[in-house]
């Protein structure tokens, strides 16, 4: 790999930083996962590399799967996870609710399927759309929804409901 | 209703994770590796450590084999070294090393056909022979250089390595001008200052032939040249020795192959592609006097081994770097730099590189 494709995916340098961060909420984790994964890049053959940013968060997304399953791995007991997140500028309500959501699908993420998980990740926390996770993933774009789709479903019946959507718990109350 | 509760379920994921505050990239994470807690990730103990290693006993073994033929050098009893000493130094400095010299110099120049101008005999002097009793060494002249000798010489001597004659190494003397006397005086205390212990027995002194842009008047440049063909086989001599067991293989193996590692191949990349010069610079620097070296090794192909130091110097937290004309410069901290230019691997602290490619620069 040259110099400029060196800098070319360089470029990409903060949007790697905050797909880790995002996912891992941890910055050791997320330091080390960068590493590995502009390591991991420089190292492709890059000739036929169309799309560096979709690359990138692929293998950030990977490397950091990786670490949350370790990391929930090592804790086991999944009712036992401590939620220490920084409450910032969103009203404490919003962000504390957001937070048991985050550190919960965390959790969850980590016990899919590998490409469940990544799909889920890229489509829905990434905005990637499923022809650019296909084409990471070396699948069509109807095989990418159907991983979401799954991973989605997984997520919902194992969710607690006070993490759902409240017109979701509200719909599910009158249908009741 | 369940793909309507689906994509309300993935909406609301996704406004948690995008509300979660995101602190910036830290400036200094080049590749991220955990400068908080070294046992993490890929660290400068990991990568650098071992390329430094073997990158100085590069350096050491080119600087002490004059011939690379390393077989003649093994290992020998401390007493068969020391009584080897003791008849060195038993005998007194006459013209019979002469022979020696020459032909160890005529060895070199014969294998290095491309370096600089070589040297006819009147060009050639003795120091000990034109200078007898009359030279001494000039710590200051050359005190980092001596230093770094002296390391090296003190290390091989615990490990009944016999010590080479720096001197037979060093066959090439260049600057900007003809040296006067008082140049040439001055010249030869350094290098007996830079020969202490072993000594230094003769200089070349040669027209420059480098990139305009290496060299500088007010500079003493020292140019080894040393038969690459070998340079491998001595450095795995030098660095299982100093070491006391088989790391050299290991070393190169791990970080070729490391998946955490700059997986770059020095036996392929690095040691082929030395062409068997080794350019020395020093200078006076400030009302100090400090010196100041800077080292140029040939490569006989820049590329390999720009994205070989590329490589390792990603894996480095500590590196920041800039670019002169092109040219990328890797800055530990102010302190070292690395840079590959016009067929040079540049090793020196980061003021001297940069006024090198400054010149390198306005010449081009």
């Amino acid at each position: 790999m040259s110099d400029d494709e060196t800098d070319s995916i360089l470029r990409h340098a903060d949007d790697v930083w905050r797909t880790l961060y995002r996912l891992l909420n941890d910055p050791d984790d997320a330091r080390e996962c960068y590493q590995q994964t502009f390591l991991e890049a420089i190292k492709l053959d890059d000739s036929g590399v169309a799309d560096w940013r979709a690359l990138l968060k692929r293998i950030a997304t990977c490397r950091a799967m990786d670490v949350l399953r370790e990391r929930y791995r090592r804790k086991q007991v999944f009712s036992d996870v401590d939620v220490p997140e920084p409450l910032f500028e969103l009203p404490p309500e919003s962000e504390l609710e957001f937070a048991e959501l985050r550190e919960t699908v965390r959790q969850l993420l980590a016990t899919l399927p590998d490409r469940q998980a990544e799909a889920f990740v890229l489509r829905h926390i990434e905005q990637l759309t499923p022809a650019e996770i296909g084409e990471q993933l070396g699948l069509p774009p109807s095989h990418v929804r159907v991983l979401i789709h799954r991973a989605l479903k997984s997520l919902r019946q194992s969710l607690p409901k006070s993490l759902h959507p409240i017109s979701t718990l509200a719909q599910e109350n009158a249908d009741e | 209703m369940n793909e309507q509760h689906d994509n309300e379920l993935a909406e609301q994921i996704r406004r948690a994770f995008h509300a979660q505050e995101i602190p910036d990239r830290p400036a200094n994470l080049t590749l991220g590796a955990n400068e908080n807690n070294p046992s993490r990730g890929v660290t400068g103990f990991e990568v650098l450590v071992p390329m430094t290693v073997v990158l100085i006993g590069v350096l050491i073994a080119i600087a002490i084999w004059p011939e690379n033929n390393s077989a003649d050098r093994s290992i020998e009893s401390e007493s068969t070294y020391q009584a080897e000493l003791d008849s060195e130094q038993s005998v007194p400095e006459t013209n019979e090393r002469t022979p020696m010299i020459d032909e160890t110099r005529s060895m070199m120049v014969d294998s290095q056909p491309t370096t600089a101008v070589p040297p006819s005999e009147s060009e050639t002097t003795s120091i000990e022979e034109e200078n007898p009793g009359m030279v001494e060494p000039d710590a200051s002249l050359a005190g980092p250089l001596r230093k770094t000798i002296d390391l090296v010489n003190q290390c091989l001597s615990e490990r009944h390595w016999r010590p080479e004659p720096l001197a037979d190494r060093l066959v090439g003397f260049l600057r900007g001008d003809e040296p006067t006397e008082v140049q040439r005086e001055e010249l030869f205390r350094a290098l007996v200052a830079v020969g202490v212990p072993q000594g230094v027995k003769s200089v070349e002194l040669a027209r420059p032939e480098v990139e305009p842009w290496l060299q500088e008047p007010s500079r003493l440049m020292f140019q080894y040249r040393y038969n690459p063909s070998g340079l491998e086989a001595d450095t795995r001599k030098f660095i299982n020795a100093l070491f006391g067991a088989d790391l050299f293989d290991p070393v190169l193996n791990g970080i070729r192959e490391d998946r955490d590692g700059p997986r770059v191949d020095l036996r392929k990349d690095f040691f082929p592609k030395l062409a068997g010069q080794l350019l020395l610079s020093v200078d006076r620097h400030g009302s100090s006097g400090e010196e100041r070296l800077l080292l140029a090794i040939r490569l006989t192909d820049d590329a390999p081994v720009r994205i070989l130091v590329r490589k390792a110097m990603l894996s480095e937290p500590n590196v920041s770097t800039q670019k002169v004309n092109e040219v990328t410069v890797y800055d530990f901290g102010g302190t070292v730099a690395v840079c590959v230019a016009d067929g040079y691997l540049l090793v020196s602290d980061v003021k001297l590189v940069l006024e090198a490619l400054r010149r390198r620069s306005d010449n081009h």
